[in-house]
């Protein structure tokens, strides 16, 4: 399997290569202009890269910085000014704010009073576990509320009885991970995409989309998920599986934790500051302000030090939204990402309503075999070009695009939470498939129910 | 002999080891090694993704490393069990590092005649290791 896998990875990438070489060279395409033509070269060879992790993510972002002034698609000022998107200041901000969360200790103890309060039989404590992490990543990335709950989780798989392990381990970790990633969608903190096509949003349309609105259409759909997901944990009767003793376990950690640390108190006060920035002030001050001072207030307060931000803090990140951001303006500006709409999609695209389900589908289907961040790189600047030629509202396709590419419940390669529960080794793919594809469909379903219906209440037409 | 890792653990070949054991009648050895290839190559990729910080990679690397230790330990008790009730003597060894590196050095050192070893499952985040070539006993994967 691994072999054959080797070689579509080499496949995918050669065709990259020849498809760079190939619109660079095109004597022309109807159409696109000379800058068009070459920026689909780059967007070709980056997306082979991107699926392929060829290289890391963040040397692809760097490399497509690269290739844009230096084949004349956009002067190296305008490239480099691209890479000061907002988006990408709220991202670090909300990474600092995520290592104070976890360095300081506090959304652990959150995570063993949730988990506590709901473990009086196995359901509870699965739908506790679910809950949990589906709520800790409204406020921080979901990759990281599924790195700090994995020992917690595997913690509780110890207090289990060997029998009981067998029977519900396999659920404690994909629900694990299906709450991080439920979560993730509900707000531009529970991971990087979101804010990323923020980011490209305002590149585009000078679009302004705050917190507090892209929470107001996100919430919703990501609690009705959480609702399925309840359902079938519901569903499930393990025999002989009677779990008392988890909560007396939650009770006496905390108390080994003891009163709440001056370090969890300075970091409650400053999360509690900025969330209340993002959704009182949002109309005076930018959530990348908010995160960038709020990150800032944490080291004026002691609770980080730079060692922390160098430990938990990925800079390569960063590089890779700039890329992303980069590459995506440039193929909107140059009509390029409407060209490969046109080109590859047209059947699909003849309504608004054709659009909206093609697209949806697309990223609920992609994103379970490519990274999130990379799913919305990709195919948010194509679904632009479609907005364009249709007169859709922008806000309406990023959020087509955005939340479903967010949703992979399948496969341990489409997400980071995915890939920390897999690795527990409780559950095979063949379990995480079958039951995965089921949450696939209802959520997909769900966006559309909420496309139809709520989105466009709130402006989203 | 018998070949576990944290990444080696599959019943078939346990129970294919119990049988040969109980029809031998004579010393048989467990041999764990603790391989850090699966929870290294996870910690990697989810860097080479770029979403987690080394901080956090390293711990959940740590903290996958005792789990999957403890879950063949578990294993090893289970076939400790077996052994006794059939009265037959047995050794376990325990070791860290490269798994056919630790088999090959215990097999010349203990001149095994037979060694047994699991398929490795996770094929997602590493590479599988194939058998050596020139081993110094009769090996066979299952």
């Amino acid at each position: 399997v691994e072999l054959s896998l080797e070689k579509i990875k080499k496949v995918i990438i050669l065709a990259g290569i020849v498809c760079f070489f190939f619109f660079l060279f095109h004597p022309g395409i109807e159409g696109v202009t000379r800058a068009g033509k070459v920026s689909l070269g780059i967007f070709f060879l980056a997306g082979s890269l991107w699926i392929t992790n060829a290289i890391p993510l963040a040397i692809t972002g760097l490399f497509v910085i690269g290739l844009i002034p230096l084949l004349g698609v956009l002067p190296p000022k305008e490239t480099f000014s691209l890479f000061g998107n907002g988006s990408i200041f709220f991202i670090l901000g909300a990474f600092i704010l995520s290592a104070g969360l976890i360095k300081s200790g506090l959304a652990r103890r959150v995570a063993l009073l949730l988990i506590g309060k709901f473990s009086g039989s196995y359901k509870q404590l699965l739908i506790g576990v679910l809950v949990t992490s589906c709520l800790l990543a409204f406020f921080m990335p979901e990759h990281a509320v599924a790195a700090m709950l994995f020992p917690v989780t595997l913690d509780i798989s110890h207090y289990l009885k060997i029998d009981e392990r067998r029977k519900v381990g396999a659920w404690l970790f994909l629900l694990l991970a299906w709450g991080s990633v439920i979560g993730g969608v509900a707000t531009p903190l529970g991971g990087a995409r979101a804010p990323l096509a923020i980011g490209l949003l305002l590149e585009e349309y000078g679009m302004r989309v705050d917190f507090l609105k892209w929470s107001l259409m996100c919430v919703p759909i990501a609690l009705s998920i959480l609702l399925v997901a309840i359902s079938r944990v519901l569903t499930l009767n393990p025999k002989g599986v009677e779990i008392t003793h988890i909560s007396e376990k939650a009770r006496d950690e905390l108390v080994r934790i003891g009163k709440l640390s001056s370090l969890e108190k300075k970091t409650s006060f400053v999360f509690f500051l900025a969330f209340i920035c993002w959704v009182f002030l949002n109309r005076y001050i930018d959530m990348a302000t908010v995160a960038i001072l709020a990150a800032a207030l944490l080291f004026f307060l002691r609770v980080l030090s730079w060692k922390d931000i160098e430990n938990y803090v990925n800079w390569g990140v960063i590089l890779m939204y700039g890329g992303a951001i980069v590459l995506g303006a440039t193929l909107v500006k140059t009509g390029a990402a409407k060209w490969i709409a046109i080109s590859f999609l047209r059947p699909f695209l003849r309504t608004p309503f054709s659009v909206f389900v093609t697209f949806s589908l697309i990223s609920v289907l992609v994103t379970e075999f490519l990274s999130n961040v990379a799913t919305v790189a990709l195919l948010l600047p194509i679904a632009f070009g479609v907005a364009n030629v249709l007169g859709i509202d922008p806000f309406f396709i990023t959020l087509t695009v955005t939340v479903p590419s967010g949703l992979a419940f399948c496969l341990p390669i489409g997400t980071p939470p995915n890939a920390i529960a897999f690795s527990s080794g409780r559950y095979g793919i063949g379990f995480s498939m079958k039951n995965g594809v089921l949450m696939n469909i209802s959520s997909w379903l769900i966006i559309l129910f909420f496309g139809i219906f709520y989105w466009p209440h709130f402006g989203g037409r | 002999m018998l070949g576990l890792s944290n990444t080696r653990t599959g019943e078939e070949a346990i129970k294919k080891f119990i049988e040969e054991a109980s029809k031998a009648k004579r010393e048989v050895i467990i041999l764990f090694v603790s391989d850090d290839r699966f929870p290294k190559a996870l910690s990697t990729w989810l860097l080479y993704m770029g979403f987690l910080g080394v901080e956090l990679t390293e711990e959940v690397k740590e903290v996958l490393r005792n789990e999957l230790k403890e879950k063949a330990i578990e294993k090893i008790e289970e076939i400790k069990r077996s052994l006794a009730e059939m009265g037959i003597p047995y050794e376990v060894i325990m070791k860290e590092g490269n798994f056919f590196e630790k088999l090959r050095e215990v097999s010349l050192s203990r001149e095994v005649r037979k060694v047994i070893v699991p398929r490795e499952k996770e094929v997602l985040f590493g590479r599988i290791e194939k058998l050596p070539e020139d081993f110094p006993a009769d090996i066979e994967e299952i």
